[in-house]
């Protein structure tokens, strides 16, 4: 249980810029993350090869589990309430990203900015090895097609 | 971000180096609780306990204050004595000391999903905490307009505006942003300390006596880490 709650908070900030990066929004990563340890710490896993990637996969699942709870209850908060709180809202701009499906986003940063290996990115998110090395090929394709048009516009 | 964009993409190693240059600038709070959704499952059983415990409480004759709460005599560091020098109290990684007489309380409440009080002190005990309301603004103090209290917060407002090193110490309340409110004066101060953001907010109601005021400076100045 200590070494699960050290590597944790090791990995922990790591994790959050993650999440933030593959959905876009620091406050629902930092959510996310954050219900995440708590299952963690209340009942922990069997076992965990790397605790960054199973917090990654359950928190990226929380955020877009909260996200579409989000689109459900904002035209109720529309009428319920005249006078919106303050928003600490924070949109992370990954313009390269933008054109990439969930799961190659995920799987990008999984693989490029948390480092976990193609046969880690297939473990933790259940999908053979030979999907991650598809996945990842076409991310980065299509990437390379962004940064192209985007610079032949600029 | 948008000015940043850099379109060389040709090796793996460029997409590291991409996403690293925009998601390593982002600034991560430490762990703390999760921001409380209210579904409205869990908003009905809410009205329903508070409603409970309303009737409860005027049943037994209790004068409820809505949305106020004082400041409780239990888990407190607090000096017995009406004369002497200050007192040292750790709570929360924090250091800070206190007058003779003062009661300094242990707190751990949500205001709202940035900010969460954990210590309150005041001159006397009963003092009434300010609370958010379900939107997440501060709602206004009610305590007495002699009381006085000095209420330090985990998180700030805007944490992305906060500078990445420590606040020099001692710090200065009257560093901080001053409000006039109805019936009492508000000073609000952000600051960072062994990493962590903090907001520090002092109420002082309009007939608070200057030498509580110049007690609750001592008191903002003797704060630091907490050894």
């Amino acid at each position: 249980m200590d070494s699960l709650v050290a590597d944790i908070n090791e990995c922990y900030g790591r994790v959050v810029r993650a999440v933030a990066g593959a959905v876009g929004r620091l406050d629902a990563a930092e959510d996310a993350v954050h219900e995440a340890v708590e299952a963690a710490l209340r009942a922990p896993p069997r076992t965990i090869a790397r605790a960054d990637a199973w917090l990654y996969r359950v928190a990226l699942r929380r955020a877009r589990r909260s996200s579409w709870r989000r689109r459900l209850e904002l035209p109720l908060r529309a009428v319920s309430s005249s006078t919106p709180g303050p928003s600490s809202d924070r949109v992370i701009a990954l313009q390269l990203l933008d054109r990439l499906t969930d799961r190659q986003r995920s799987f990008v940063i999984a693989r490029y900015y948390l480092d976990l290996s193609y046969e880690e990115i297939a473990d933790t998110f259940g999908v053979s090895v030979g999907t991650t090395s598809a996945t990842l090929s076409q991310a980065l394709q299509r990437m390379r097609g962004v940064a192209e048009e985007r610079k032949e516009a600029s | 971000m948008k000015g940043n964009f850099d379109p060389v993409m040709r090796t793996e190693d460029d997409v590291r180096r991409y996403l690293r240059s925009r998601l390593d600038v982002i600034p991560v709070r430490g762990r703390t609780a999760p921001r409380r959704r209210i579904a409205l499952g869990s908003l009905a059983l809410q009205i329903l306990a508070a409603t409970a415990v309303l009737v409860a409480a005027t049943t037994l004759g209790f004068a409820l204050r809505p949305r106020t709460e004082p400041l409780p005599s239990s888990g407190v560091a607090s000096s017995a004595t009406a004369a002497g020098p200050m007192s040292d109290i750790d709570l929360r990684g924090v250091r800070l000391s206190v007058p003779p007489g003062w009661v300094v309380s242990e707190r751990d409440d949500v205001l709202n999903r940035r900010m969460r009080r954990i210590v309150a002190a005041a001159p006397r005990q009963g003092v009434a905490l300010p609370t958010v309301g379900p939107d997440g603004t501060e709602q206004p103090w009610s305590g007495a307009a002699d009381d006085l209290l000095v209420d330090l917060r985990e998180g700030t407002g805007a944490t992305l505006r906060l500078p990445l090193t420590d606040s020099p110490l001692p710090l200065r309340l009257g560093a901080g942003k001053r409000e006039s409110l109805a019936g009492y004066d508000r000073w609000h101060l952000e600051f960072v300390l062994d990493g962590r953001p903090y907001t520090l907010v002092v109420y002082a109601g309009a007939t608070a006596p200057a030498t509580l005021r110049s007690a609750a400076e001592a008191v903002v100045g003797s704060i630091r880490p907490a050894r």
